[in-house]
Protein backbone atom coordinates (compact mmCIF):
# COMPACT_ATOMS: atom_id res chain seq x y z
CA UNK A 1 0.00 0.00 0.00
CA UNK A 2 2.75 2.52 0.81
CA UNK A 3 4.56 1.41 -2.29
CA UNK A 4 1.27 2.54 -4.35
CA UNK A 5 1.32 5.83 -2.28
CA UNK A 6 4.60 6.62 -2.63
CA UNK A 7 4.55 6.21 -6.48
CA UNK A 8 1.60 9.08 -6.50
CA UNK A 9 2.97 10.94 -3.49
CA UNK A 10 5.56 13.25 -6.41
CA UNK A 11 2.64 13.74 -8.97
CA UNK A 12 1.22 16.12 -6.06
CA UNK A 13 4.26 17.94 -5.76
CA UNK A 14 3.71 21.74 -6.01
CA UNK A 15 5.38 22.21 -9.09
CA UNK A 16 3.20 19.42 -11.01
CA UNK A 17 0.15 20.72 -10.43
CA UNK A 18 0.81 23.73 -11.08
CA UNK A 19 2.38 23.07 -14.50
CA UNK A 20 -0.52 20.29 -15.52
CA UNK A 21 -2.88 23.22 -13.93
CA UNK A 22 -1.45 26.11 -16.81
CA UNK A 23 -1.40 23.57 -19.71
CA UNK A 24 -5.01 22.69 -18.86
CA UNK A 25 -5.54 26.04 -18.94
CA UNK A 26 -3.85 26.58 -22.06
CA UNK A 27 -6.24 24.04 -23.96
CA UNK A 28 -9.41 25.68 -22.26
CA UNK A 29 -8.38 28.98 -23.50
CA UNK A 30 -7.73 27.64 -26.96
CA UNK A 31 -10.40 25.82 -27.30
CA UNK A 32 -12.70 28.94 -25.89
CA UNK A 33 -11.45 31.48 -27.63
CA UNK A 34 -12.20 29.08 -31.09
CA UNK A 35 -15.68 29.30 -30.53
CA UNK A 36 -16.65 32.29 -28.93
CA UNK A 37 -16.63 34.29 -32.19
CA UNK A 38 -18.93 31.78 -33.90
CA UNK A 39 -22.01 30.66 -31.60
CA UNK A 40 -24.03 30.12 -34.83
CA UNK A 41 -21.75 26.98 -36.04
CA UNK A 42 -20.63 26.48 -32.79
CA UNK A 43 -24.51 25.77 -32.26
CA UNK A 44 -25.21 23.84 -35.23
CA UNK A 45 -21.74 21.50 -33.76
CA UNK A 46 -24.03 21.00 -30.69
CA UNK A 47 -26.97 20.38 -32.90
CA UNK A 48 -25.43 17.51 -34.61
CA UNK A 49 -24.64 15.35 -31.12
CA UNK A 50 -28.52 15.50 -30.80
CA UNK A 51 -27.77 14.77 -26.85
CA UNK A 52 -29.48 18.00 -25.94
CA UNK A 53 -33.13 19.44 -26.52
CA UNK A 54 -33.07 21.51 -29.31
CA UNK A 55 -34.08 24.38 -27.47
CA UNK A 56 -30.93 24.76 -24.80
CA UNK A 57 -28.22 24.55 -27.75
CA UNK A 58 -27.83 27.91 -28.59
CA UNK A 59 -28.07 28.67 -24.93
CA UNK A 60 -24.88 26.37 -24.12
CA UNK A 61 -23.28 27.75 -27.52
CA UNK A 62 -23.64 31.00 -26.26
CA UNK A 63 -22.28 30.52 -22.65
CA UNK A 64 -20.49 27.47 -22.48
CA UNK A 65 -16.84 28.90 -24.58
CA UNK A 66 -17.01 31.56 -21.70
CA UNK A 67 -17.43 28.75 -18.78
CA UNK A 68 -14.45 27.16 -20.65
CA UNK A 69 -12.18 30.70 -20.96
CA UNK A 70 -13.06 32.03 -17.13
CA UNK A 71 -11.52 28.31 -16.24
CA UNK A 72 -8.78 28.41 -18.19
CA UNK A 73 -7.70 31.66 -17.05
CA UNK A 74 -8.03 30.66 -12.82
CA UNK A 75 -6.13 27.99 -13.78
CA UNK A 76 -3.81 30.17 -15.54
CA UNK A 77 -3.72 32.68 -12.83
CA UNK A 78 -3.90 30.49 -10.27
CA UNK A 79 -6.99 31.77 -8.60
CA UNK A 80 -9.10 29.41 -7.40
CA UNK A 81 -7.31 27.31 -9.56
CA UNK A 82 -8.49 23.44 -7.97
CA UNK A 83 -11.87 24.21 -8.26
CA UNK A 84 -11.44 25.78 -11.86
CA UNK A 85 -9.00 22.37 -12.53
CA UNK A 86 -12.10 20.55 -10.93
CA UNK A 87 -14.77 21.85 -13.22
CA UNK A 88 -12.26 21.32 -16.11
CA UNK A 89 -12.29 18.03 -15.00
CA UNK A 90 -16.22 17.49 -14.98
CA UNK A 91 -16.32 19.39 -18.46
CA UNK A 92 -13.51 16.71 -20.03
CA UNK A 93 -15.56 13.68 -18.86
CA UNK A 94 -18.90 15.26 -20.27
CA UNK A 95 -17.02 16.09 -23.39
CA UNK A 96 -15.80 12.24 -23.50
CA UNK A 97 -18.99 11.22 -22.97
CA UNK A 98 -20.52 13.55 -26.10
CA UNK A 99 -17.73 12.33 -27.79
CA UNK A 100 -18.15 8.49 -27.10
CA UNK A 101 -22.30 8.66 -28.04
CA UNK A 102 -21.36 9.93 -31.58
CA UNK A 103 -18.72 7.27 -32.20
CA UNK A 104 -21.13 4.57 -30.33
CA UNK A 105 -23.97 5.69 -32.49
CA UNK A 106 -21.54 5.71 -35.70
CA UNK A 107 -22.58 9.10 -36.25
CA UNK A 108 -19.22 11.12 -38.30
CA UNK A 109 -19.41 14.58 -37.04
CA UNK A 110 -17.71 17.26 -36.64
CA UNK A 111 -15.99 17.55 -33.25
CA UNK A 112 -16.69 21.43 -32.45
CA UNK A 113 -13.87 21.06 -29.76
CA UNK A 114 -11.80 24.03 -30.92
CA UNK A 115 -14.06 25.62 -32.99
CA UNK A 116 -14.98 24.66 -36.73
CA UNK A 117 -11.54 25.82 -38.25
CA UNK A 118 -9.77 23.20 -37.14
CA UNK A 119 -11.84 20.86 -38.71
CA UNK A 120 -11.53 17.70 -36.54
CA UNK A 121 -13.95 15.59 -36.39
CA UNK A 122 -15.12 12.58 -34.07
CA UNK A 123 -13.24 9.43 -33.44
CA UNK A 124 -11.34 7.11 -31.52
CA UNK A 125 -8.41 9.86 -31.68
CA UNK A 126 -10.94 12.50 -30.40
CA UNK A 127 -11.76 9.97 -27.61
CA UNK A 128 -7.69 9.69 -27.01
CA UNK A 129 -7.03 13.48 -26.95
CA UNK A 130 -10.12 14.00 -24.36
CA UNK A 131 -9.09 11.01 -22.13
CA UNK A 132 -5.31 12.47 -22.16
CA UNK A 133 -6.41 15.60 -21.26
CA UNK A 134 -9.12 14.27 -18.92
CA UNK A 135 -6.26 12.86 -17.24
CA UNK A 136 -4.17 16.16 -17.24
CA UNK A 137 -7.65 17.85 -15.65
CA UNK A 138 -7.16 15.12 -12.46
CA UNK A 139 -3.68 15.65 -11.75
CA UNK A 140 -4.46 19.61 -12.02
CA UNK A 141 -7.26 19.14 -9.52
CA UNK A 142 -5.31 16.88 -7.15
CA UNK A 143 -4.28 18.80 -3.23
CA UNK A 144 -0.63 19.90 -2.96
CA UNK A 145 1.21 17.29 -0.29
CA UNK B 1 10.03 5.78 5.43
CA UNK B 2 6.38 7.63 6.56
CA UNK B 3 4.52 9.63 4.18
CA UNK B 4 2.56 12.44 5.31
CA UNK B 5 -0.24 12.52 3.87
CA UNK B 6 -2.86 15.78 3.68
CA UNK B 7 -5.61 15.21 6.26
CA UNK B 8 -9.19 14.41 5.10
CA UNK B 9 -10.80 16.90 2.96
CA UNK B 10 -12.44 19.27 5.50
CA UNK B 11 -16.38 20.17 4.69
CA UNK B 12 -15.22 23.36 4.39
CA UNK B 13 -12.67 22.95 1.85
CA UNK B 14 -15.47 21.08 0.12
CA UNK B 15 -17.53 24.02 0.35
CA UNK B 16 -14.95 26.61 -0.73
CA UNK B 17 -14.30 23.91 -3.92
CA UNK B 18 -18.28 24.14 -4.62
CA UNK B 19 -18.94 27.97 -4.53
CA UNK B 20 -15.41 28.31 -6.40
CA UNK B 21 -16.73 26.49 -9.50
CA UNK B 22 -20.28 28.12 -9.22
CA UNK B 23 -18.62 31.17 -8.84
CA UNK B 24 -16.93 29.90 -12.64
CA UNK B 25 -19.36 29.15 -13.73
CA UNK B 26 -21.67 31.65 -13.23
CA UNK B 27 -19.10 34.57 -14.41
CA UNK B 28 -18.85 32.28 -17.59
CA UNK B 29 -22.64 32.22 -17.80
CA UNK B 30 -23.45 36.12 -17.68
CA UNK B 31 -20.18 36.96 -19.75
CA UNK B 32 -21.37 34.67 -22.79
CA UNK B 33 -24.52 36.11 -22.19
CA UNK B 34 -24.22 39.50 -21.90
CA UNK B 35 -21.06 39.18 -25.41
CA UNK B 36 -23.78 37.38 -27.17
CA UNK B 37 -27.15 39.48 -26.35
CA UNK B 38 -25.90 43.09 -25.35
CA UNK B 39 -22.59 43.57 -26.53
CA UNK B 40 -21.06 44.31 -29.81
CA UNK B 41 -22.20 41.73 -31.92
CA UNK B 42 -25.86 42.61 -30.41
CA UNK B 43 -28.72 40.91 -31.61
CA UNK B 44 -31.34 38.06 -30.31
CA UNK B 45 -29.61 35.57 -32.04
CA UNK B 46 -29.83 33.43 -29.22
CA UNK B 47 -32.85 33.95 -28.17
CA UNK B 48 -34.70 33.91 -31.67
CA UNK B 49 -33.44 30.12 -31.30
CA UNK B 50 -34.40 29.27 -27.53
CA UNK B 51 -37.84 27.32 -27.76
CA UNK B 52 -38.24 27.82 -30.92
CA UNK B 53 -40.85 25.14 -32.93
CA UNK B 54 -39.25 22.84 -34.60
CA UNK B 55 -41.69 23.06 -37.75
CA UNK B 56 -40.33 26.83 -38.24
CA UNK B 57 -38.50 26.46 -40.80
CA UNK B 58 -41.30 24.88 -42.81
CA UNK B 59 -43.32 26.45 -45.73
CA UNK B 60 -46.94 25.36 -45.15
CA UNK B 61 -49.21 24.21 -47.62
CA UNK B 62 -52.76 26.12 -47.55
CA UNK B 63 -55.18 23.07 -47.29
CA UNK B 64 -57.74 23.35 -50.19
CA UNK B 65 -60.80 24.85 -48.92
CA UNK B 66 -58.48 27.36 -47.26
CA UNK B 67 -57.34 28.76 -50.51
CA UNK B 68 -60.29 30.47 -51.52
CA UNK B 69 -62.45 32.88 -50.71
CA UNK B 70 -66.27 32.84 -50.34
CA UNK B 71 -66.28 34.25 -53.84
CA UNK B 72 -64.09 31.65 -55.28
CA UNK B 73 -60.93 33.93 -55.76
CA UNK B 74 -57.91 33.03 -54.92
CA UNK B 75 -56.68 34.38 -51.46
CA UNK B 76 -53.02 35.62 -53.04
CA UNK B 77 -52.21 34.60 -55.99
CA UNK B 78 -48.53 36.19 -55.32
CA UNK B 79 -48.49 33.20 -52.39
CA UNK B 80 -46.03 30.40 -54.56
CA UNK B 81 -47.85 28.25 -52.02
CA UNK B 82 -51.58 29.14 -53.53
CA UNK B 83 -53.32 27.42 -55.41
CA UNK B 84 -53.91 27.77 -58.29
CA UNK B 85 -56.91 25.97 -60.94
CA UNK B 86 -59.37 23.51 -59.94
CA UNK B 87 -58.69 20.63 -57.94
CA UNK B 88 -55.21 19.60 -56.07
CA UNK B 89 -53.03 22.41 -56.55
CA UNK B 90 -48.79 22.27 -58.01
CA UNK B 91 -46.71 21.47 -55.38
CA UNK B 92 -44.07 24.64 -55.14
CA UNK B 93 -40.33 23.86 -56.29
CA UNK B 94 -38.97 25.69 -53.63
CA UNK B 95 -35.64 24.63 -51.57
CA UNK B 96 -37.06 23.79 -48.02
CA UNK B 97 -39.93 21.30 -46.49
CA UNK B 98 -43.26 22.11 -46.77
CA UNK B 99 -45.58 21.07 -44.09
CA UNK B 100 -48.24 19.31 -45.15
CA UNK B 101 -51.75 18.43 -42.90
CA UNK B 102 -53.41 15.33 -42.96
CA UNK B 103 -56.47 16.10 -45.11
CA UNK B 104 -54.46 17.82 -47.67
CA UNK B 105 -52.02 14.78 -47.81
CA UNK B 106 -54.85 11.82 -48.00
CA UNK B 107 -56.14 13.64 -51.29
CA UNK B 108 -52.98 14.25 -53.38
CA UNK B 109 -52.27 10.40 -51.42
CA UNK B 110 -55.36 9.09 -53.57
CA UNK B 111 -54.45 11.30 -56.64
CA UNK B 112 -50.63 9.09 -56.51
CA UNK B 113 -49.29 11.95 -57.02
CA UNK B 114 -46.52 11.67 -53.68
CA UNK B 115 -44.59 9.14 -52.63
CA UNK B 116 -44.24 8.59 -49.37
CA UNK B 117 -40.85 8.27 -47.02
CA UNK B 118 -40.71 6.70 -43.84
CA UNK B 119 -38.16 7.99 -42.18
CA UNK B 120 -38.36 5.40 -38.80
CA UNK B 121 -35.98 2.61 -38.36
CA UNK B 122 -36.67 -0.98 -40.30
CA UNK B 123 -38.43 -2.07 -37.07
CA UNK B 124 -40.67 0.33 -37.28
CA UNK B 125 -41.54 0.71 -40.26
CA UNK B 126 -41.86 -3.48 -40.19
CA UNK B 127 -44.36 -3.39 -37.62
CA UNK B 128 -46.24 -0.91 -39.52
CA UNK B 129 -46.71 1.55 -42.67
CA UNK B 130 -48.54 3.98 -44.46
CA UNK B 131 -49.38 1.79 -47.74
CA UNK B 132 -46.75 2.35 -50.55
CA UNK B 133 -44.16 4.25 -48.53
CA UNK B 134 -40.72 3.64 -48.54
CA UNK B 135 -38.22 3.03 -45.98
CA UNK B 136 -35.65 5.64 -45.28
CA UNK B 137 -34.33 5.51 -42.15
CA UNK B 138 -32.70 9.03 -41.23
CA UNK B 139 -30.72 7.31 -38.70
CA UNK B 140 -28.82 5.09 -41.68
CA UNK B 141 -29.04 7.33 -44.51
CA UNK B 142 -27.27 10.27 -42.36
CA UNK B 143 -24.25 8.09 -42.38
CA UNK B 144 -24.75 6.45 -45.52
CA UNK B 145 -25.52 8.72 -48.24
CA UNK B 146 -25.56 6.26 -51.05
CA UNK B 147 -28.82 5.26 -49.78
CA UNK B 148 -30.12 8.72 -50.37
CA UNK B 149 -28.64 8.80 -53.78
CA UNK B 150 -30.20 5.47 -54.63
CA UNK B 151 -33.83 6.88 -53.99
CA UNK B 152 -35.40 8.05 -56.78
CA UNK B 153 -38.92 9.54 -56.70
CA UNK B 154 -39.72 9.09 -60.37
CA UNK B 155 -41.06 12.51 -60.67
CA UNK B 156 -43.52 12.54 -57.45
CA UNK B 157 -43.39 14.80 -54.77
CA UNK B 158 -41.58 13.31 -51.80
CA UNK B 159 -43.63 13.46 -48.11
CA UNK B 160 -41.47 12.40 -45.59
CA UNK B 161 -43.32 11.35 -41.99
CA UNK B 162 -41.81 9.60 -39.02
CA UNK B 163 -43.41 9.28 -35.46
CA UNK B 164 -45.28 12.00 -34.94
CA UNK B 165 -45.19 13.86 -31.57
CA UNK B 166 -41.86 15.56 -31.11
CA UNK B 167 -40.76 12.86 -34.15
CA UNK B 168 -37.96 15.55 -36.27
CA UNK B 169 -36.45 12.76 -37.96
CA UNK B 170 -39.08 13.66 -41.04
CA UNK B 171 -37.65 17.03 -41.25
CA UNK B 172 -33.77 15.98 -40.92
CA UNK B 173 -34.37 13.60 -43.59
CA UNK B 174 -36.36 16.29 -45.54
CA UNK B 175 -33.57 18.56 -45.38
CA UNK B 176 -31.66 16.06 -46.42
CA UNK B 177 -33.17 15.22 -49.76
CA UNK B 178 -33.19 18.93 -50.13
CA UNK B 179 -29.53 19.07 -50.13
CA UNK B 180 -29.42 15.84 -52.36
CA UNK B 181 -31.09 18.16 -55.06
CA UNK B 182 -34.87 16.84 -54.72
CA UNK B 183 -37.65 19.61 -54.78
CA UNK B 184 -41.13 18.92 -53.91
CA UNK B 185 -40.35 17.83 -50.45
CA UNK B 186 -42.91 17.97 -47.85
CA UNK B 187 -42.90 16.99 -44.50
CA UNK B 188 -46.41 15.18 -42.82
CA UNK B 189 -45.90 15.97 -39.10
CA UNK B 190 -48.72 13.69 -37.65
CA UNK B 191 -47.13 11.03 -38.62
CA UNK B 192 -47.63 7.44 -38.67
CA UNK B 193 -49.66 7.60 -35.55
CA UNK B 194 -52.19 10.38 -36.75
CA UNK B 195 -52.35 8.30 -40.07
CA UNK B 196 -53.59 5.27 -38.50
CA UNK B 197 -56.28 7.50 -36.07
CA UNK B 198 -57.98 8.55 -39.49
CA UNK B 199 -57.34 4.53 -40.03
CA UNK B 200 -56.36 4.95 -43.35
CA UNK B 201 -54.59 2.29 -45.67
CA UNK B 202 -51.52 0.91 -44.29
CA UNK B 203 -49.74 -2.04 -44.49
CA UNK B 204 -47.52 -4.38 -42.38
CA UNK B 205 -43.86 -6.08 -43.32
CA UNK B 206 -40.76 -4.97 -44.53
CA UNK B 207 -41.91 -4.71 -48.53
CA UNK B 208 -42.29 -1.05 -49.48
Amino acid sequence: MSGMRASIDWIRHPAILRSAQILIGLVFIAASLAKIGNPRSFALNIHHYDLIPVALENLLAMTLPWIELVAGLALIAGVRARAAALLALLLMIVFTFAVLAAVGRGIDIECGCFGTSDGSRVGVEKLLQNLGLTGLAVVAGLRRR
Amino acid sequence: MTHQFPPPESSTNRENLASGISLIVLLGIGLGLAYNLFGQRGGTWGLDWIGREPTADLAKLPTPTGARTETGLLTNVDDPLAFGGGGLSEIPEIDRPIQIELSALKQYYDAGVVILVDARSPEEFAEGHIRGAVNLPFEAVATDPVRLEQFDPDGKAIVTYCGGGSCEMSIELAQLLLFQGHRKVLVFMGGFPEWVDANYPRQVGVEG
